[in-house]
């Protein structure tokens, strides 16, 4: 056995070498031909097979509020889909699914089996929902591995999950109706989410993802979200704090007079910025769903109520204005009973005999307004009516803003219309409309345009867009403004409609309505709004707030149901923005009204922190502002961010101006500031 | 030039065959863990599922490796028949169920408590054992029909038969073809092995045609893009992974075709994954390494010390190097795509453990090669017969 083979074997076995050898070199040439000649070509075709073309879902920007608290968010939840065209036994894979997300064998089977490329199964899932699906992905794929073959596609595999953002607003029903809602595709449909949709909805791209062969997104868990998807973000005006402060109070006064809803808005007068914004009916916008369409509107800027007495404040500031009274000019009341014609009487609540203009608004005399209006005229009182935003969109940018109803005053023939109007009746406006041209009377008689989005950041945080406080035009002279707040404070005196509107240490200048609702083309014996209005401190209006009770039960006065609600909010609202009550007691402004003034004017008082009256940041007039009172400190940088040039004399604080406060400027206007010391 | 008893070998052993193959084995654990991971922590949640079978196999591959290298190959002799009746029974086994398991559709596996060993794969060490021993005792008796060929060709016949009916045809017919090239090397007639060759074939040709999805599975490989979707679908997938290399691969770990697009993507077509990752310089690496492989086995078999060596070594040298160049042919769409493996790099136990035992007896024949006669012998000569053995 220790022969060794003989030649012809050896020879034998060099051959199967050298056939073994000859096979190995035309293997390496087929490799050689696959990977460098064909390679290129071979690698796009499985690049075309194993890279789709895989859609990024958008997500919403955030909505802030002023002080950047989260008011919409969007957060990441999970979705199953499926692609019904790759399940063969959809009635098996039902029976497994549907007790996992929640439904019955059948539906699921109907979704399952519908003639389309993909569908829904169940969107946004619950955490415990999505823990029991992949729990079911998991029990799946270890269910007798071996005996697969992975060629064949399962059913299972045709069911998976893909992340989504879903909209979540953890303030719960705080500005519910103010940021509006969203579907389920992230596309807004109600409020600013409907308005801001462009800024917000952010930028879905289509990006190459690496498949695998059962269509699964290989890289999944990215735990951030594409910034590039993103929308951008709104800041609002609104302060998350006074807002909870309004919806509170709001719902404390409609509980205790037992009310169907009410409406307040808080306004800076100075800038416009609407700081809150509440009504009742309200809703979660988690939830929409379950809300009346009620509830889901913001029906401070929606929805349209006669304002009752509170209107008299703009006939008697536009007469005022015009120069066609003097606070001191007596009309006579008529005793309560006004005869205008055979049919047409104007009642007062109270009989009154001589009224002055001042006690006009302080009483609330109907007979007294309509006839102020009267001596105003149709036309001109419609003008200041139409200047003052009545009638009109106040422009804010939020959908569905009603313009309200002012009839044509000049046009108008029925003298009991002229008549009406001048105590708010006939006429209807929107809280919003209200509350601006309450505050323009706060601004020196100057109407802003109301804010409700300071700006629009991108997913950064950069800054896109800035809204600036915007004039619209000076309604009224500031002197004319000022006498209206001193009168309008009356209202909150003693012998005023609204005695308790103010709230401790503060002044308040208001005025109370209560308007009979129209039920159906007929004012209502029963049902009515209470309103009350009011700018506080009256001295320097922070805030412009007005607060209105729908059908109120037991008491119906505007004095009685809503100026506590008034009060309440106020208080509390001017501590948030650092205001803190006077210790000294107040007075009204001295020298403006001819009434008994038992006390002289408070000195100018060094101790108060003299505050910018313009807010910061670069402002845009379309008017002369008032400088009176400022230091040159204050002018010069406010002159400046406005793009003015100006001249400044003097020291000490701004005394006089040219061009006068209201008057329009045009882009380069060179003004003179003087200034003079104090002391 | 065909001298016997050359003498440019190391007299302890061949380190060159030893160290190829050790290469060969690593890098098929490292493709194993790269390819199967997905595959491992789709089916059972784990992905070092392969990995961790493959790298104990491996260890247990080497240990055999070196007893191998240590047992006298002639010793095998003695037992030849007890190993052809042990993989017999293997054989049959794996359609007795609960041993035999049934992997998609084919009988293939013998379950032993936690392994299944692959009855198959040592068939082939058992096979070729069995014909150099045979081949050896009946020397110039191979022409006779009666004793030199019908008994080799019936028990293989019975072999590649058992194996078939597994159907496992890759393997059967690898066994088919160690054993048709043996006999030729031994001496048996061209003309009964061309008769039986012709018989195998018709065989192969009826079977084949009786069952339409074989016929479609046997000719798909000619133009994978025409059955992309069904027949063709694997090579399909193998030729746009391969295409997808290059000349330098995509990089390690970056092979696409493993996210379950090519099927057996840690197995039979490992090669795929392989050269998508690594390019045209990988798949060099890999044919270079067998190159080598096969080179040395061929020298092996030209200086055993005996004709039962020398049969041997070809006989194992054909076990690894028929079955990788066959391999390699399916995998780049030359060759009908059927089972088979690839030495060292795919993942199997059975295969990674008898193919370490290959080389083991390998490496035991030529630690026996005798040392040079004289010191007469001028190396430069004894190089020159090393370096041109034809």
């Amino acid at each position: 056995m220790n022969a060794t083979p003989g030649k012809w074997v050896r020879v034998r076995i060099i051959l199967v070498g050298a056939g073994l050898l000859f096979l190995g070199l035309a293997i390496w040439a087929r490799f050689f031909h696959l990977q460098i000649i064909q390679g290129a070509e071979l690698k796009e075709k499985a690049d075309q097979e194993i890279n789709k073309l895989a859609p990024v879902l958008p997500v919403r920007g955030l909505i802030l509020d002023s002080k950047q608290v989260e008011l919409a968010v969007s957060s990441r939840v999970s979705s199953v889909v499926a692609h019904p065209g790759q399940i063969k036994q959809a009635q098996r894979l039902s029976r497994e699914l549907a007790p996992l997300l929640g439904f019955k064998p059948l539906e699921v089977t109907e979704i399952l089996t519908r003639a389309r490329p993909f569908v829904w199964v169940r969107r946004h899932l619950t955490p415990e929902r999505e823990e029991a699906f992949k729990g079911w992905l998991a029990q799946v794929e270890s269910r007798s591995p071996a005996a697969r073959n992975l060629r064949q596609r399962r059913d299972e595999d045709a069911v998976y999950l893909i992340p989504e953002a879903r909209r979540y607003y953890p303030q719960q029903h705080l500005a519910g109706p103010i940021l509006g809602f969203c579907n389920i595709d992230g596309q807004g449909l109600e409020g600013l989410e409907h308005q801001f949709e462009q800024d917000l909805y952010g930028k879905p791209k289509k990006v190459f993802r690496m498949l695998d062969a059962r269509g699964h997104i290989v890289v999944t868990e990215e735990k951030a979200w594409d910034p590039e998807v993103m929308g951008n973000n709104l800041i609002l005006t609104l302060d998350r704090t006074i807002q909870y402060i309004a919806e509170k109070e709001l719902r404390r006064g409609v509980e205790k007079w037992r009310a169907a809803g009410g409406l307040v808005m808080v306004v800076r007068p100075r800038t416009g910025e609407i700081l809150a914004m509440a009504q009742l009916p309200a809703m979660d916008p988690n939830f929409h769903q379950r809300y009346s369409e009620e509830a889901r509107r913001n029906r401070n800027v929606t929805h349209a109520i006669e304002p009752g007495s509170v209107f008299k404040v703009f006939i008697a500031a536009a007469a005022l204005d015009a120069g066609i009274v003097k606070p001191s000019d007596r009309f006579h009341c008529e005793n309560g009973v006004w005869r205008l014609g055979a049919r047409e009487v104007i009642h007062d609540c109270h009989p009154y005999g001589a009224l002055t203009v001042q006690q006009v608004i302080q009483k609330s005399s109907n007979i007294g307004a309509a006839k102020i209006g009267n001596k105003l005229g149709g036309g001109r009182l419609h003008d200041y009516l139409r200047a003052f935003g009545f009638g009109g969109r106040t422009g804010i940018l939020f959908p569905g803003e009603n313009a309200g109803l002012l009839k044509n005053l000049r046009q108008t023939r029925s003298p009991l219309d002229r008549a009406t109007c001048a105590f708010g009746q006939g006429v209807s406006v929107t809280p919003l409309q209200l509350t601006m041209a309450l505050a323009a009377i706060g601004n020196q008689g100057v109407l802003m345009e109301p804010l409700l989005v300071k700006e629009i950041t991108d997913p950064k945080g950069e800054k896109i867009r800035e809204f600036h406080p915007r004039p619209v035009r000076s309604v009224i002279s500031p002197r004319t403004a000022e006498i209206t707040l001193a009168i309008m404070e009356t209202v909150t005196q003693p012998g005023g409609t609204a005695k308790d509107a103010s709230p401790p240490g503060f002044a308040t200048a208001g005025k109370t309505g209560t308007a009979q609702k129209l039920v159906g083309g007929a004012y209502s014996r029963s049902k009515y709004n209470s309103v009350f209005m009011g700018l506080v401190p009256a001295q320097k209006p922070e805030l412009a707030i007005t607060v209105i009770v729908e059908e109120s039960k037991g008491a119906i006065y505007g004095g009685v149901v809503a100026a506590p609600i008034f009060r309440e909010i106020a208080g509390q609202a001017l501590r948030v923005l650092g205001h803190y009550p006077q210790t000294e007691p107040l007075t009204i402004q001295a020298g403006v009204l001819p009434t008994p003034s038992p006390k002289a004017a408070p000195p100018p008082k060094p101790a108060e922190p003299s505050e910018p009256k313009f807010p910061k940041g670069p402002v845009q007039f379309k008017v002369m502002p008032d400088l009176k009172g400022l230091t040159i400190r204050q002018v010069a940088d406010l002159l400046h961010r406005a793009g003015l040039k100006c001249r400044l004399e003097g020291s000490g604080l701004a005394v006089g101006q040219d061009p006068p406060p209201g008057a329009p400027l045009a882009p380069g206007t060179v003004c003179s500031v003087k200034f003079q010391s104090n002391s | 030039m065909l001298k016997r008893a050359d003498s440019a070998l190391p007299t302890r052993c061949d380190q060159i065959l030893l160290v190829s193959s050790l290469i060969l084995v690593s890098l098929g654990l490292t493709m194993v863990f790269v390819s199967s991971t997905f595959l491992a922590q789709h089916q059972y949640q784990d992905p070092y599922f392969f990995f961790r079978r493959q790298a104990l196999y491996a260890l247990v591959g080497v240990g055999i490796l070196y007893l191998g290298r240590h047992i006298p190959y002639q010793s095998y002799q003695r037992y030849v028949y007890l190993f052809m009746v042990l993989t017999l029974i293997g054989l049959i086994l794996v359609f007795i169920p609960p041993l035999g398991a049934k992997v998609r559709g084919a009988a293939r596996w013998v379950r032993l408590g936690p392994i299944s060993l692959q009855p198959s794969e040592f068939a082939k060490l058992a096979m070729v054992l069995f014909l150099a021993y045979s081949m050896t005792r009946k020397q110039e008796k191979m022409k006779d029909l009666t004793i030199g060929f019908l008994p080799h060709i019936l028990v293989a016949g019975l072999f590649v038969g058992l194996i078939g009916l597994e159907s496992d045809f890759g393997t059967a017919l690898t066994l088919a073809a160690i054993v048709f090239i043996m006999l030729l090397v031994g001496g048996a007639r061209l003309t009964y092995l061309g008769i039986t060759a012709g018989l195998g074939a018709v065989a192969v040709t009826v079977m084949v045609l009786k069952d339409p999805k074989k016929l479609a599975r046997f000719f798909s490989f000619l133009d994978p893009w025409k059955y992309g979707q069904d027949a063709g679908y694997q090579l399909k997938q193998s030729l746009l992974a391969i295409g997808s290399g290059g000349a330098t691969g995509l990089g390690p770990g970056q092979s696409r075709a493993k996210l379950f697009y090519l099927p057996d993507a840690h197995t039979d077509f490992i090669l795929s994954i392989f050269s998508e990752e690594l390019g045209f310089v990988g798949v060099f690496l890999i044919l270079a390494l067998f190159a080598i492989l096969i080179y040395r086995g061929i020298l092996l078999s030209l200086r055993a010390p005996d004709t039962f060596g020398s049969y041997l070594a070809l006989g194992l040298t054909l076990v690894i190097g028929l079955q990788a160049v066959i391999n390699m042919a399916v995998v780049s769409g030359m060759a009908p795509t059927k089972g088979l493996s690839l030495p060292f790099l795919s993942y199997g136990g059975s295969s990674l453990l008898v193919n370490l035992m290959s080389v083991g007896i390998l490496l035991n024949i030529s630690s026996q090669i005798k040392k040079p006669g004289a010191p007469a012998a001028s190396p430069p000569k004894a190089a020159e017969a090393a370096g041109k053995p034809s």
